[in-house]
């Protein structure tokens, strides 16, 4: 077997047990302690009010799978928008899409607070808007790599304050405000994280699809369409994905950064730029991820528990800073 | 007129609302290599992106085989034409990816390559003379060899028409003629090619038809040595021509204008 190949079903293969271990990690660690025996014995009789059960099913099961869901989806929309873009700087977060997703939930969140169902959406067609806002500009003006960066954190910052007028006009309505800022799994519920999860399946499975067209599209607009690649039409598809994904995320999990930064680069640093690979790699360490970084948050401090938001910010501002100064032009491709 | 591989009859065309190309007549026949040679600024690349569709065109008509551009779908002119910009990106990928690109237009929904699309591939290696650096990293290779790389992908297109902008730009005089023969070779092997060069001995030596352009119009269409006996080279370029023959070709260099 080739060695390219070979590296490629290692990393694959570590991922997945590395996701095992922290699904483990999530359910089993938090402010209260489980006990295993007390909970598989509640389980195997169905004790549905027994206190193991209630955390496992209730707390421990959603905050877990809202991990997973979170950090596959954000983790891929970086890859994305990172190839749509040929910007190794670009993220949600980071180009504004989190805060457009996040002002258009807290949005429909505060006007019709009895539609749950309603978050998601509105949270895709807000990070949708975003998008196509920056790529507008990237492609009419010929903003540098560097603009784009810096026009997301103007957007951002317009969004922020749209957010922080919701809170105040709708203090009672706004979903866990100062949590969904910072970005948390915590106070998650199935039913909160249902509709964002088909969503977020939706968008995995197309962007999987996706992976062979990104590669062709990340050989420049010219040789894409030289090669029959409807470009404008595949561009709209991918970013569309990418806000999919980004907005179901945000929807439930808040503004989390840097995940969709951090997670592409680690996997193009060992795979590659072939998104064939990148994709469904960056949503296993993109889950591992926000699984890890969830697990630290609730017993670095313990018994106070920080958000995993936060501690992504501390992982993600150093990260984006080495990017910065690693003096190249950010740049996916030369 | 029914060898025309490639025609254009009254094409203007340029970016936004410029027009570069001033109602442009072209016809390239079948197994030609017909070379754009003109000034920077000319229109030659916009000539070449409007034949290939990439660049819409105001007015005219374009025809390839015998069909009008326009009513080409995008995966059916890829199996016709192939084209190898100036500007392109390089990614961390391998030259064996970089050539299976090529297949793209025939890949099916789910984008897998046939054992049929590996042999084109395997083909186009083998030609370009990338088939040993298969796995290497195209961001690994000098100039020269992702010129290759690209040339490979082209190959594995599979079109009876080729175009290439500039494929000798930025390259040493060795590859430059690496690079010529193969295009050479393609012809041999029945491919039309129109390419843009900067070289004018080049040009002479590799074309079959060179067509000077200048301020967005052909000149003329010739064979090099009619283009050069003409003296529209030298007075395009404001260059003086020298020809010397050896037993088996014409040598062909300039010098300033005196």
């Amino acid at each position: 077997m080739k060695s390219w190949r070979r590296k490629g079903i290692y990393f694959a293969v570590c991922l997945c047990i590395l996701l095992v271990l922290a699904i483990c990690l999530s359910l089993f660690t938090g402010s209260s302690s489980l006990s295993m025996t007390q909970l598989l014995e509640q389980l195997r009789t169905s004790d549905t009010t027994g206190t193991a059960y209630r955390i496992f099913v209730y707390v421990r099961l959603p905050r877990t799978l809202a991990a997973i869901a979170a950090g596959a989806a954000l983790a891929v929309s970086g890859a994305i928008i990172q190839a749509v873009l040929n910007n190794s700087l670009a993220s949600p977060n980071i180009i504004g899409v989190n805060s457009g997703a996040g002002f258009c939930a807290l949005l429909a969140a505060s006007l019709f607070p009895a539609a749950t169902m309603l978050v998601p959406v509105a949270a895709f067609f807000g990070a949708l808007a975003t998008s196509l806002f920056i790529y507008a500009l990237a492609a009419k003006t010929g903003a540098s790599r560097m603009t784009l960066v810096l026009a997301g954190v103007a957007i951002g910052s317009i969004l922020s304050a749209g957010m922080d007028v919701l809170m105040i006009l709708f203090p009672d309505d706004v979903i866990g405000a100062t949590g969904f800022l910072v970005g948390s799994f915590s106070g998650v519920t199935m039913t909160g994280l249902q509709p964002a999860a088909i969503l977020i399946a939706i968008g995995l499975v197309l962007a999987l699809v996706c992976g062979y067209d990104l590669n062709v599209l990340a050989l420049g607009e010219e040789i894409a369409s030289g090669l029959g690649m409807r470009v404008a039409r595949m561009r709209f598809v991918l970013i569309a994905i990418s806000a999919l994904l980004a907005g179901a995320a945000v929807s439930f999990a808040g503004l989390l950064g840097f995940i969709g930064l951090m997670v592409p680069h680690i996997c193009r640093r060992f795979l590659g730029a072939d998104n064939r690979v990148v994709l469904p790699c960056a949503m296993l360490l993109g889950a591992i991820f926000a699984l890890v970084c969830d697990a630290l948050g609730k017993f670095l401090f313990a018994p106070f528990e920080i958000p995993v938001g936060i501690l992504l910010a501390l992982l993600g501002g150093p990260f984006f800073l080495f990017l910065l100064l690693k003096g190249g032009r950010g740049r996916m491709y030369d | 007129m029914t060898d025309a591989v490639l025609s254009l009859q009254g094409v203007c065309a340029g970016y936004g609302t410029k027009n570069i190309l001033q109602s442009v007549d072209l016809c390239v026949k079948e197994n030609e290599i017909l070379t754009l040679a003109g000034p920077n600024g000319c229109g030659k690349s916009t000539l070449l992106k409007t034949a290939a569709g990439l660049l819409p065109h105001t007015s005219g008509k374009i025809y390839i085989k015998g069909k009008v551009l326009a009513d080409y779908a995008p995966k059916e002119l890829a199996k016709i034409a192939a084209i190898l910009p100036q500007s392109r990106s390089v990614p961390g990928i391998r030259v064996e990816q970089l050539a299976l690109h090529g297949r793209f237009p025939y890949l099916g929904m789910m984008r897998r390559p046939s054992r049929g699309d590996w042999e084109k591939v395997e083909e186009a290696m083998e030609l370009a003379g990338v088939a040993a650096m298969r796995d290497r990293d195209l961001r690994t290779l000098s100039g020269g060899e992702r010129q290759k790389a690209y040339l490979a992908m082209a190959i594995a297109q599979d079109t009876p028409l080729l175009f290439l902008d500039e494929p000798t730009t930025y390259l040493d005089i060795g590859k430059q003629f690496e690079i010529l023969e193969m295009v050479q070779l393609l012809q041999s092997r029945g491919k039309t090619i129109v390419m843009v060069l900067h070289d004018l001995a080049h040009a002479l030596t590799y074309s079959t038809q060179i067509a000077v352009m200048q301020q967005g119009a052909i000149l003329s269409v010739q064979p090099p040595k009619e283009v050069f006996s003409s003296g529209l080279l030298q007075s395009v370029f404001h260059v003086t021509g020298h020809c010397t023959q050896t037993e088996t070709q014409n040598i062909y260099y300039f010098t300033p204008e005196k």
